[in-house]
């Protein structure tokens, strides 16, 4: 690719990267500094013994073990599950794939808490599935009951990271030629062998980088282990949030999230390796990659395919739906008119219409803020071609490996006092939404403003444009798409975010997700109908916007 | 490497279908043990799928396919003890050239000693024993077609099939190669099919040719049966004979466009005719006009230069024009007026097309 680099004064790429840098070192650097600071030195002084006396509480150590081997043993079930699905999806050709590949995508950018609300409805003793067993075995039936347990964490886990491997291998598949493993049969490989020996060391980067993705995500998973989880059952997610928020004891909470940044710094390092081993050229040759399937094995294994994404994607959000309609003596519309009405102001601390409210209101905020941030950044990443590109594309993308807690948690013991003192500001959910989303929007805008031809540029400057006419006439438009992919993006993750939100959101502003985790912690059928109901608005919303994303065929949701 | 004896292949009734388009319709072949079968015909006439069903990779719709005694059906492709080199040549990307070669081998259980040996000979037969350990990426389109050669080749198998195994490869380095790939069948002595739509190329390396047309098997022989007395006016076209015109015959005798020409053992009724190409020459003084040939007057309207011969455009009045070859002595100019001699025992009646559509 010839260089679209602009050729531009480094003063003007600095002038550009000015707010983006401030926004990082207030709201990222300053917070991340904080915690280490607090982390290590709780009393003022230095004393590494607060960070030795958390190592060795055999507490804290179980909550470490567990955190790490549900995040192995859910990076691997993902693997194992997706990667047939990978294939499924890149290699064989059947009608409504295109749908289906973008409605797996759907689960990733689902908020935690709807995805945790939906496993509770699913697992629960009131379950289709216990309903069923019911029927077919009457009273002798066992009641199967999967709340607070390890299971439920890791099908959830799988549910939301089953996009990751299938669109991340699934897209490398599909650039390998398929006649390659075709010669390995010829020459006499089984469908096994020619799996092992040729398909699977060509996918390995991808297969790698997939693995690496999900098992940060999991191993920084707050709100459905939250929700699905119990005693014993805690991630270091979730043990900070519980260090601050029911014990008060912030060094036990800095201490807990420094042992978590220095795993994710190590996993993020492990992914950027991998991501450089990559093959960036495309191994097909003229023939097409995708085939019907054919025989009985490729249909049955198809089709086995297809129940996975029924079971696991589609019914947890089905029976979301049908509890949000369950009133507890059969089916009607209750639990939305509770929503709509404020007759249980006094349990949600504030009507559900205003959480909807708030959550729209912050979220588009959120985008607001994401766009001019992230597009500033893109634009200077892009004008500039040495090394400070690097530095701006990387540095923005380490909040995406920070976890939100993290981010929420830092917000709360640095921006409440000077230089930053914020405390109570409303502002606090929009700007820490606004840190989450903006890699995604950096994400998006970078390869598609890279992409402009500098002689386009270059043809309108000697047409007569100034700088600022080419840019409105050249890049505007050629961004305006990506750009409205960056935005609906961002409002999906602002609106969904729960993980900093419950941190920063003050007790008379919750957002959606904050109100559905509140109902869920109330005891009741009509609390849990309602922050069904609730959920099941809340994906209503976030899919809408992944969907309409994925119809402008920009950006890869989801695939890293 | 050793002579292996090479299979017999029949294909009996074979038809091929990829859900509503048929590939491979009702297909009669058979290639003897040791022969090279070159399959000619143009992209999209099914010759690639006929190798792929007899590898195992298409399932047919109907019919047979034997190797010797032994039918392929229901065998899977790792059962099926066939070699096929893919199109644009499908190397592992992942392994040097000898853990390339050395996968057949391999997957067929054989010993360490045994598989480095079946390497050796297969890379020795293509004169590559000194790229053993390179990457594929690092190898050039002539030597990528040689490893694809050696790995289908190592195992030995008993059938031999190629995939357009010259397409990707230059037109220049074309010529050599092509030499070379007739030269390795004659040592292996395996029974080979050979797919390309570069008639050239099948009339250099084939014992006999099946050209296939629309699914279909349009005629099958050897090079010169193909070049002395094509079937049809596809096939006439395919080999670069462009001389056909329509013939009204009756009683031995034909008139065409080029005048009436004796014909004795013509069937009588509408048909088509070919010129072969030694059908045509100019006349000259040293050289006139036999009897038996026809003369035609016409007027010269292009020349182009192919090296060793010169070919002459000529305009006949109220016929197709001809091209004729002139090798030596006087070449026409343009606008030159000159006599041609039509040699009636080279030409050729073919028989009807059947309908364009399948």
């Amino acid at each position: 690719m010839t260089s679209a680099a602009r050729p531009r004064r480094r003063g003007t790429t600095l002038a550009l990267l000015a707010v983006p840098l401030a926004f990082l070192a207030v709201f990222f650097v300053w917070p991340v500094a904080t915690i280490v600071g607090t982390g290590l030195a709780p009393e003022g002084d230095l004393e590494l013994g607060a960070i030795g006396r958390v190592l060795t509480d055999p507490s804290v150590r179980s909550v470490a073990w567990f955190t790490l081997w549900q995040a192995t043993a859910s990076t691997v079930l993902t693997l194992l599950i997706g990667i047939p699905g990978a294939y499924a999806l890149s290699r064989l050709e059947f009608r409504g794939r295109a749908l289906l590949q973008a409605g797996v995508t759907v689960p990733f950018v689902l908020p935690t808490v709807v995805v945790g609300s939906a496993f509770l409805a699913l697992l629960g003793p009131r379950s289709p599935v216990n309903t069923a067993l019911t029927v077919l075995l009457g009273d002798a039936a066992p009641t199967l009951d999967l709340r607070r347990t390890v299971t439920a964490i890791l099908i959830a886990h799988v549910f939301f990271n089953y996009a990751v491997v299938v669109r991340t291998v699934g897209g490398l598949w599909s650039l390998i030629d398929p006649r390659v493993e075709e010669a390995a049969r010829v020459l006499g490989a089984s469908r096994w062998q020619a799996f092992r020996e040729v398909s699977l060391p060509l996918l390995a980067p991808a297969i790698a980088s997939s693995a690496a993705i999900v098992f940060l995500f999991t191993f920084t998973s707050f709100g459905v282990v939250l929700i699905l989880g119990g005693p014993g059952r805690a991630t270091l997610e979730v043990e900070i949030h519980r260090a601050t928020t029911q014990l008060l004891d912030l060094p036990l909470a800095s201490a807990l999230a420094v042992l978590q940044l220095i795993a994710v710094v190590a996993a993020l390092l492990v992914y950027g390796r991998l991501q450089r081993r990559a093959p960036t050229q495309s191994l097909v040759g003229s023939a097409a990659t995708r085939r019907p399937p054919r025989g009985r094995g490729e249909r049955l294994f198809l089709r086995g395919n297809l129940a996975v994404v029924a079971i696991l994607l589609a019914s947890p959000l089905l029976v979301l739906i049908e509890r949000s309609l369950d009133t507890g003596d059969g089916y009607g519309l209750a639990n939305w008119r509770a929503l709509l009405t404020d007759e249980r102001a006094t349990i949600l601390a504030v009507p559900a219409g205003e959480a909807v409210r708030n959550s729209l209101l912050f979220g588009a905020s959120a985008t607001l803020i994401a766009l001019v941030v992230g597009g500033l950044a893109a634009t200077a990443a892009t004008s500039e071609a040495g090394r400070l590109a690097r530095v701006v594309d990387r540095g923005l993308m380490v909040p995406l490996g920070t976890s939100a807690v993290t981010i929420g948690f830092g917000f709360l013991i640095a921006l409440n006092r000077p230089p930053v003192d914020l405390r109570g500001s409303p502002l606090l959910v929009p700007i820490a939404q606004a840190l989450i989303a903006t890699p995604f929007v950096v994400r998006t805008l970078l390869p598609v403003l890279r992409s402009i031809d500098h002689r386009l540029r270059e043809a309108a400057a000697v047409l007569g444009a100034t700088p600022r006419r080419v840019w409105r006439e050249v890049d505007l438009p050629i961004v305006g798409r990506a750009a409205l992919v960056a935005a609906g993006f961002s409002f999906a993750i602002a609106v969904g975010e729960f993980g900093a939100t419950v941190f920063v959101a003050r007790a008379n502003l919750p957002t959606m997700p904050v109100a559905i985790f509140r109902l869920l912690g109330r005891p009741g059928v009509a609390n849990f109908g309602q922050a069904m109901a609730m959920s099941t608005l809340l994906m209503a919303v976030t899919a809408t916007a992944i969907l309409a994303i994925d119809r402008l065929r920009i950006g890869q949701v989801g695939r890293f | 490497m050793a002579q292996s004896t090479g299979a017999r292949l029949a294909v009996d009734g074979l038809t091929v279908a990829y859900g509503p388009v048929v590939a491979v319709r009702e297909l009669e072949l058979a290639a003897e043990p040791g022969e090279v079968l070159a399959v000619l015909g143009p992209s999209g006439c099914g010759k690639s799928t006929l190798l792929r069903a007899v590898a195992g990779l298409e399932p047919p719709l109907a019919g047979t396919i034997h190797l010797d005694d032994r039918s392929l059906e229901g065998l899977r492709p790792d059962q099926r003890d066939v070699g096929l080199m893919f199109q644009e040549h499908a190397l592992f990307p992942h392994r040097t050239v000898a853990d390339n070669v050395a996968f057949g081998p391999r997957m067929r259980g054989h010993d360490r000693a045994t598989v480095r040996r079946l390497v050796a000979d297969a890379l020795a037969l293509v004169d590559l024993s000194e790229l053993a350990d390179r990457g594929i990426t690092e190898l050039s389109g002539g030597e990528r077609q040689r490893v694809a050669l050696a790995r289908a080749v190592a195992p030995r198998p008993r059938l031999l099939m190629l995939d357009e195994p010259l397409g990707s490869i230059d037109r220049a380095l074309q010529q050599r190669l092509l030499d070379d790939l007739r030269s390795v069948f004659d040592r292996l002595g395996t029974t080979v099919l050979h797919v390309t739509h570069d008639q050239q190329e099948a009339l250099a390396v084939a014992d006999r040719v099946a050209v296939m047309r629309d699914a279909r098997l349009e005629q099958l022989g050897t090079p010169d049966q193909l070049w002395r007395a094509p079937r049809t006016a596809f096939v006439a076209d395919f080999l670069g004979l462009d001389h056909v015109a329509d013939a009204r015959i009756r009683a031995g005798r034909a008139s065409t466009p080029w005048g009436e020409l004796d014909l004795p053992d013509a069937p009588d009724g509408e048909h088509q005719v070919v010129l072969l190409p030694d059908a045509l020459r100019v006349t000259d003084p040293d050289r006139p006009r036999r009897d038996t040939e026809v003369a035609l007057e016409g007027r010269v309207t292009a020349r182009r230069f192919a090296g060793d011969h010169v070919r002459v455009t000529v305009a006949v009045p109220d016929a197709p024009q001809l091209t004729v070859p002139v090798w030596a002595g006087r070449v026409p100019e343009l606008d030159d007026e000159l006599e041609l001699a039509l040699d009636p025992q080279a030409v050729r009646v073919l028989e009807p097309e059947p309908d364009a559509t399948p």
